[in-house]
């Protein structure tokens, strides 16, 4: 059997054990190293194993999600989420939807700055989707909207797969980040237009609040005990992640402190609420990493079979129009992204793809490097391998996973609107490096 | 046998949880001697191995509270005795798997152990927190060997 | 898995599948060791064997991340590697010496000729689960600095400077800098955050990492601070499975295409990687003068020492490594006296 048979049978028997309710992380991991012993030797798989864990759990840029983590699930336990939309709930509640729009903003914002989309979606949806629920929001809304709008963060700069690619590609990093601006505003405001229809039709997805408007007096008053504290805290956190004073774990680790500390002062922490936070932390993060590992032991044998490669190559010969090239391209990506990590694939793929598509077929770089990212944003997504949809269910774990999934839908066809609108007009992306940079 | 598994995960889980204060009142300690214009000297390589042991130390207990995730409604139709007959298979699979994983994780400590690898700033050998992140795989096993015996049960049983 | 060539027969080349070799190494698709070194060097030995011996290169540690990729050929995960020495302290304590900072290589291929010569004579210990191919060092690192000029010891004082690896951040230590050691990957986002006011790296990083837009306003020379040597060996199992007459060709390309591109190499790079910068916007180079540079060094001197102290305690002759590294360094420094050639004139 070639290495690239190989690979093949290696995603069908990972879906199998996924239908036979194998734990995610434990499937990809098991064919990983199954098929990279097969393709390289036993010896080599075993060294991939151990190296892997180890590497992956102990690693700096991973280490942002403990203290992002921590820093969701103590202002869950003091209450504070609750007080947050109770809030948000006073000013966005009078429309159906109202909330899951307000968290679509929190996570653009959060995200922007925290540039993990696994951090992002652990830190809202441990605050927002028990909201959700509460204001009889339908499970799939509450969660899905989170899911999604978690990997807003990745097109708004600062963003990790920017670095990647421009490093990859030797494009101008702060040209990348420029250009993810007005793509990542626009894609907020596609999911929260996909809210807005699917709760016109169906308001008991997300019903309005009844009863009268409440005037901004009332909303002042809802910043009262501990909430306004907490949002300066936030933005000490935040602000200072994006001012340059913090690396993304330092921000997590001060924001959890900061709650920490505004909780105790406002009496609404306790031990056992204390304890309950960090016992939901050690449990999302376990789980977030053991996947990711899972998904880095995989993506090896993936290199190793070549399939990127080959399948990369294959798409470069086709003589075929520039537009239905692109197509294909992006269908590789969105394919291949739902089973293997994305940073890795644009590693093994890009100096295949790039040249064909730059050189050959004429596209913009920097709008190729928005469009990349914009599929990662989708294939986080898309089942049967969607991290952010995992990370949500470990949150919300009283929900489904297929009805997490089932409310994807919308987002997903918002994501592939967004697509549409930069291929029919590059300027989206070029227009601000443009103007900024010349 | 499931009261051992799951005292000791939990054990461990308590640890972990320790280990997250602890590393939030590093990172914290860190950014405010960086403003005084001290930082704390290998921050992140402690960074590193904290977040490390969290991990290793908490593997277990998620599993013993169904925390690592499966889509589990493909199969939810079938009856429920051939239910458990694929959770007696799957989990006699995740066992020897993750008995390799630790077996292996063993090996790997002890390779960097023996060729004197340390860490990069503060030269700190770092193969006893591999053992670690090994004793909670291990653990992590025990927990679905607990499981795995119950299923056998359902199997059995009529 | 895969049939690997039967050792002692030699085949016809017709009616035999090459020997394929995977070959990891963590440097981007774009890089020249990917595009003019791994390229050119396989295709020599393609040629060489008549396309017996093919060489698959996996960039960017898509196969082995770069702190694993020595141990990965050690266990066979990739065929060879090419990685730097000091990303794993402790490993290779005999050739860490030449990082060792107070030892001056004035360029490229100095640091790269007198690691060749000084492998060659120490033959360590630690190397030989591998077959070895080469080494070759990038020579200077300089100080690139985002928005502060350092002109004297004092400038540099209390300053995060980015390493990446260990014995250069003993320098930074012992000069009163904090050293933040973080891989070359991260090193634009934490420059960027200002998590760092610059870094001690070869200039040719600015072009290569895309660090010239976030840092490089002011470059410091700091020769002495800051020695690379990378790898390239091959799992030794692999190699002794390969024919005797393959290793013969092997042995012979290999030695040729390194004397003809590797040791200068860096110096190249480097001044490519420097213009690349100074067309993007004007840049300070800094030449410290020469009491100032001793000032440096002599602040350095205590990680020699304990270097030293450290060989000994694993049981090896430290003063005579230490004084044989020198004595190889001096040498070619007199056979190739241009300090930083790559800054020109
Ligand atoms: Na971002
Ligand atoms: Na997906």
């Amino acid at each position: 059997m070639s290495p690239f048979l190989a690979g093949i049978c290696g995603i069908i028997f990972f879906l199998i054990l996924l239908v036979l309710k194998m734990p995610i992380a434990v499937g990809m991991a098991i064919v990983g190293f199954t098929g990279f012993s097969y393709v390289v030797s036993l010896g080599a798989a075993y060294r991939i194993l151990s190296s892997d864990f180890y590497t992956t759990f102990s690693s700096y840029s991973l280490s942002v999600i403990p203290m992002f983590v921590l820093m969701g699930f103590f202002a869950f336990h003091a209450g504070i989420g609750t007080k947050l939309y109770s809030f948000a709930y006073k000013v966005f509640g009078h429309f159906a939807g109202g909330l899951a729009m307000a968290s679509e903003v929190a996570c653009a914002i959060f995200g922007a700055v925290c540039g993990s989309s696994t951090a992002t979606t652990a830190t809202i949806g441990s605050i927002a989707v028990p909201e959700m629920q509460k204001y009889n929001y339908s499970n799939s809304l509450a969660t899905a909207s989170v899911a999604a709008g978690g990997a807003l963060g990745i097109l708004i700069p600062p963003s990790v797969i920017f670095v990647i690619y421009g490093v990859a590609t030797e494009q101008s990093i702060a040209r990348l980040f420029l250009a993810g601006v007005l793509p990542g505003i626009l894609l907020t405001l596609l999911y929260m237009a996909a809210i807005w229809v699917i709760t016109r039709r169906n308001p008991a997805l997300g019903p309005a609040a009844s009863g009268p408007r409440p005037g901004p007096r009332e909303i002042f008053v809802a910043l009262r005990g501990g909430l306004l504290e907490v949002l300066i805290v936030f933005a000490i956190s935040i602000g200072g992640l994006f001012a340059g004073w913090f690396t993304p774990t330092e921000a997590g680790g001060v924001g959890a402190a900061g709650v920490l500390l505004v909780s105790l002062v406002e009496g609404s922490m306790n031990w056992e609420r204390f304890n309950r936070a960090l016992m939901d932390t050690t449990r999302t993060v376990a789980m977030i990493l053991f996947l990711v590992a899972g998904a880095i032991i995989f993506g090896r044998f993936m290199a190793v079979s070549r399939i990127p490669f080959e399948l990369a190559g294959w798409v470069s010969s086709l003589s075929l129009p520039p537009f239905i090239i692109l197509g294909i391209i992006l269908l590789v990506y969105l394919f291949f992204g739902t089973f293997i990590e994305m940073i890795p694939l644009i590693l093994l793929t890009i100096p295949i793809f790039y040249p064909v598509v730059v050189n050959t077929l004429g596209y913009d770089p920097i709008w190729f490097g928005v469009i990349i990212v914009l599929v990662v944003a989708m294939g986080v997504i898309t089942p049967p391998v969607g991290i952010n949809v995992y990370v949500i269910k470990g949150v919300a774990r009283d929900v489904p996973l297929e009805v997490i999934f089932r409310g994807i839908w919308p987002f997903l066809i918002a994501a592939i609107v967004c697509c549409v609108l930069l291929i029919a007009f590059p300027q989206i992306a070029t227009f601000l490096p443009n103007l900024v940079m010349r | 046998m499931g009261r051992l598994t799951s005292t000791l995960s939990y054990f461990l889980d308590r640890m972990a949880r320790w280990v997250v204060v602890v590393l939030m009142a590093l990172v914290v300690s860190n950014v405010i001697m960086r403003f005084m214009g001290r930082p704390i000297q290998g921050t992140i390589e402690f960074v590193e191995v904290l977040t490390a042991m969290v991990i290793g130390l908490s593997l277990a207990h998620c599993a013993a509270q169904d925390g690592h995730i499966a889509v589990t409604f493909l199969l939810e139709k079938l009856s429920a005795k051939i239910q458990a007959f694929i959770d007696v298979i799957v989990g006699s699979v995740v066992f020897l798997f993750l008995s390799l994983i630790v077996w292996r994780l063993c090996i790997y400590a002890n390779t960097v152990r023996i060729t004197g690898q340390v860490s990069l700033t503060t030269k700190t050998s770092y193969y006893p927190f591999i053992f670690v992140i090994a004793f909670g795989f291990l653990v992590y096993c025990l927990v679905v060997l607990t499981g795995l015996i119950d299923s056998v049960r359902k199997v059995v049983r009529r | 898995g895969k049939p690997a060539a039967t050792p002692g027969e030699t085949p016809k080349p017709a009616d035999t599948k090459p020997v394929e070799l995977r070959l990891a190494h963590f440097f981007p698709a774009t890089h020249p060791v990917e595009t003019e070194i791994i390229t050119g060097w396989a295709k020599a030995i393609a040629e060489a064997t008549d396309g017996r011996v093919k060489i698959t290169s996996y960039p960017a540690g898509t196969l082995v991340p770069a702190a694993e990729i020595y141990e990965g050929v050690v266990q066979g995960v990739a065929d060879i590697g090419i990685s730097v020495y000091a990303y794993t302290r402790g490993r290779f304590p005999v050739i860490e010496t030449f990082l060792l900072p107070g030892i001056n290589f004035n360029n490229s291929k100095v640091s790269s000729f007198a690691a060749m010569e000084g492998i060659k004579k120490l033959n360590p210990q630690e190397i030989q689960d591998v077959k070895h191919l080469w080494t070759w060092g990038s020579g200077p690192g300089d100080l690139m600095m985002k928005t502060t000029p350092v002109r004297k010891l004092e400038d540099i004082r209390g300053l995060e400077i980015g390493a990446t690896a260990g014995p250069r951040a003993d320098g930074l230590k012992m000069l009163g800098a904090t050293p933040v050691i973080l891989p070359m990957g991260e090193w634009y986002e934490a420059l960027s955050r200002g998590i760092m006011h610059g870094g001690v790296a070869p200039v040719e990083t600015m072009q290569g990492f895309r660090l010239g837009e976030v840092t490089g306003d002011y470059i410091t020379l700091t020769p002495f601070l800051y020695n690379q040597l990378f790898f390239s060996v091959m799992n030794l199992d692999k190699w002794n499975s390969l024919s005797p007459d393959i290793q013969k060709i092997i042995t012979e390309t290999t030695e040729k295409f390194y004397a003809e591109n590797l040791p200068g190499l860096w110096d190249k790079i480097n001044e490519r990687g420097l213009k690349w910068a100074k067309d993007q916007k004007p840049r300070e180079v800094i030449t410290l003068s020469k009491e100032e540079n001793a000032r440096w060094i002599e602040a350095i001197q205590p990680v020699q020492n304990d270097y030293v102290e450290f060989l000994n305690s694993r049981g090896l002759p430290g003063e005579e490594i230490l004084k044989t590294v020198k004595e190889i360094a001096e040498k070619y420094n007199k056979q190739y006296p241009d300090v930083a050639p790559y800054v020109g004139k």
